[in-house]
């Protein structure tokens, strides 16, 4: 029978681990936006299951190093040379972005964590300064990163923004590391966002999953 | 016939007490999502007020966790934070192995014939890519040039032996009786 002094030794061994919660603080700077940069790296790897490499840019030239937003932000800022991805599939360009804002249909902006989009449209919006319209989305995807039941707003939110973003994006998606009861029945309805719950390194399924549905979107409609 | 000889509340306040000392913002986090309680499923039979027949009904309700559940939603936030926050950060690198830095003064992702650059001949695809997060936002007003936080220092503290801990306290932490 365990007793109270082996419960508290592995406590002591949690605590005295070099990566145990001492070491919080490091890990809590980044987790949140680690988690769009995680979404954003399996976008580059369903552009390269293509066979296509994409790359790498800054809005100032080569990005060394790849800098993520810290904060929403506009797709044409110089403040600094933020990191973006460009692929080229069957003569079609697109970009891949995080933390940017985009017009709705409404007029109102939108920041949307990661998106992939047409690239001319970016282009237009860096040489002649502005938001991106909607209609030059692709996909978009919310990402979350939680450690305990997701919250029912997030996903109200998210579903309203999509509402916004007019009818021409062909994927949206929801996605976190955690998981709610009641939200795969809430994006059920139809041009309801996938719900990507429990997409994480922990589940290499739900990986596939994502890159495989970006991929078939983007092999489908580049197919000519 | 219980398998621990201590009670879930003590394991739970000894958990708590423990964590507190060694990282008070990460108690705060688990305390607060503890605090959030979970969603139930309440079932119920009633009698219909015109014939008397027993109807079968059921509606949601929020409800604090037990102090068992506590101690798994304590574990389960401290896994997230200390292993898979780490796992994360390890597969943004993997993710951006996947792509190439684009020349310095090519704008275009295709060569001059426009084919589409294949995998292939990109020699900077298998180079780890330095990729850091902004601290200080273009819209801070009082700004103190904070450093970028850089994602593989998050990594750079081994986890070996972190999920055997993690383990063995979940044995430890079992309260289901045999």
């Amino acid at each position: 029978m365990a007793t109270l002094n082996d419960l508290a030794s592995a406590i002591n061994a949690l605590l005295d681990h070099p990566a145990g919660p001492g070491s919080y603080q490091l890990v809590q700077q980044v987790e949140e936006k680690a988690y769009e940069a995680y979404v954003f790296g399996l976008c580059l790897r369903a552009v390269r299951s293509l066979g296509v490499v994409p790359l790498l840019r800054g809005i100032s030239g080569t990005p060394v190093p790849f800098v993520f937003r810290g904060a929403p932000g506009q797709i044409h800022s110089t403040y600094r040379n933020y990191g973006y991805a460009s692929f080229t599939l069957s003569g079609q360009e697109f970009e891949i972005h995080a933390g940017v804002e985009f017009l709705g249909t409404s007029g109102m902006t939108h920041e949307l964590d990661v998106c992939v989009m047409r690239a001319s449209d970016a282009q237009s919006c860096r040489d002649r300064p502005d938001n991106p319209p909607a209609a030059s989305l692709i996909g978009a995807w919310e990402c979350k990163f939680y450690d305990g039941s997701l919250q029912k707003h997030l996903a109200r939110a998210f579903v309203g923004l999509v509402d916004d973003l007019g009818s021409n994006i062909r994927l949206s998606g929801f996605c976190s590391n955690q998981t709610h009861n009641q939200m795969r029945d809430y994006f059920e309805p139809p041009r309801r966002p996938y719900p990507h719950l429990l997409l994480t390194p922990l589940d290499p399924e739900s990986e596939n999953r994502f890159v495989g549905v970006l991929g078939a979107e983007l092999k489908k409609m580049t197919a000519s | 016939m219980p398998v621990n000889d201590y009670t879930p509340r003590q394991a739970l306040t000894l958990l708590l007490r423990n964590i507190e000392m060694s990282s008070p913002q990460l108690h705060q986090r688990i305390m607060s999502v503890i605090d959030a309680g979970k969603d139930v499923e309440v079932a119920e039979t009633t009698r219909t007020q015109t014939k008397g027949k027993k109807k079968a009904r059921s509606y949601r309700k929020n409800v604090p966790f037990d102090d068992a559940e506590a101690i798994g939603v304590a574990l389960l936030v401290l896994e997230s934070h200390l292993i898979e926050s780490r796992r994360i950060v390890k597969a943004v690198m993997t993710g951006f192995a996947n792509a190439a830095n684009a020349p310095a003064k090519q704008r275009n992702a295709t060569d001059a014939d426009n084919r589409d650059l294949m995998v292939g001949p990109v020699s900077e695809l298998d180079l780890v890519k330095k990729v850091v997060i902004e601290a200080e936002p273009e819209t801070v007003q009082q700004k103190q040039a904070l450093p970028d936080l850089p994602l593989e220092d998050a990594v750079s503290t081994e986890l070996d032996g972190l999920e055997d801990i993690f383990d063995r306290l979940r044995v430890l932490l079992d309260f289901t009786e045999v």
